[in-house]
């Protein structure tokens, strides 16, 4: 780790190759440098450091490919928001499950439903078609219970 | 004014002297000059010291004798002369251009990939001044004003990015 003392003279280098020292500065820094070879070897560094640097010019990118690549990371970013939501609105047209409840359980759940729908609907309704009795049950609920009954089995 | 040839130093003391120092005594010369004709001319009146009075040096210090006669001969060209001092960025380069070679290309290579490595490190506020610094050959006050920054944050990026490339490419050596 570099001394403190060591970064200053560094800096202060480099500030004298670059003319970025005030005229007083210069002339303050060049007495120094008379006595101090620390001082004129951070010359020679910060000269060499330069022509590293100033030798390949492709290598040091602009801010302003850096702000279109983050402006690439907002665009993706949004695409990955869009079809976030894309999937959970499809997910919701699908039949709704309660994670962690058994299929016979759903089963219950929805003949409960049916039949209040089914006492709602007598009262409403005087000519009722026949066959309306009938309970038709969705597909996806004996495949449900397809389910539930391999896991039974496999438990047993 | 004679010249006692005996004492002088031997010539290959003088070339293996030229041959360690030249590179950083150069860059030294540049870096006071900002003129790399007046960088090489006194570099030639250094060594011509080193010839005539590189005996009266002592042994231990004599790279702290070479430069300090540098900057001795530089502080004279420079009052001599009223030569325009470039930018450091227009002297590197041709200062590469000079020192093309086919070893030099090869070393140009491997410097390449250390120095796309120790810039990507850098945080993207750093690496914009340092390009608008370098490249744009922009005063920092110029910086400051584009970047509507203050001036000591603009200097402090420049200062903490000169470290980190410092620290990252001395690994090469």
């Amino acid at each position: 780790m570099p001394h403190a003392a060591d970064r200053d003279v560094e800096w202060q280098a480099y500030l004298y190759v670059s003319g970025e020292m005030s005229p007083p500065a210069v002339l303050q820094f060049e007495e120094r440098l008379a006595d101090d070879q620390a001082a004129r070897e951070a010359v020679a560094r910060a000269v060499e450091l330069w022509t590293l640097l100033a030798a390949n010019p492709q290598l040091i990118v602009p801010a302003t490919v850096s702000r279109s690549h983050r402006s690439a990371v907002v665009a993706a970013l949004a695409t990955v928001a869009a079809l976030v939501i894309v999937f959970f609105s499809l997910n919701r047209r699908q039949p709704p499950t309660l994670e962690g409840e058994p299929a016979s359980d759903l089963v219950s759940l929805w003949a409960e439903s049916d039949e209040a729908i089914e006492d709602d609907a007598d009262r409403m309704v005087a000519d009722v078609p026949d066959g309306a009795d009938d309970l038709t049950v969705p597909g996806w609920m004996i495949a449900a219970l397809e389910t539930d009954a391999d896991d039974d089995t496999e438990e047993n | 004014m004679t010249t006692d040839e005996s004492v002088r130093i031997d010539p290959a003391a003088v070339a293996a002297l030229h041959a360690a120092h030249v590179t950083e005594l150069r860059a030294f010369l540049i870096g006071v000059l900002r003129n790399g004709e007046l960088a090489d001319e006194a570099l030639q009146a250094t060594f011509g010291k080193v010839v005539e009075q590189g005996h009266t040096a002592n042994e231990e210090s004599l790279k702290g004798w070479l430069f300090k006669v540098a900057l001795h001969e530089a502080l004279m060209l420079r009052r001599r002369q009223t030569t325009e001092q470039r930018t450091l960025t227009r002297l590197a380069t041709r200062w590469r251009l000079e020192c093309e070679s086919p070893e030099h290309a090869l070393n140009q290579r491997d410097n390449e990939e250390l120095v796309r490595r120790a810039l990507e490190r850098l945080s993207p506020e750093q690496r914009l001044v340092v390009h608008k610094k370098i490249y744009e050959e922009k005063t920092f006050a110029v910086i400051a004003g584009e970047l509507g920054l203050p001036l000591g944050t603009v200097l402090t990026r420049m200062r903490t990015a000169l470290q980190n490339l410092r620290r990252d490419l001395q690994r090469r050596e």
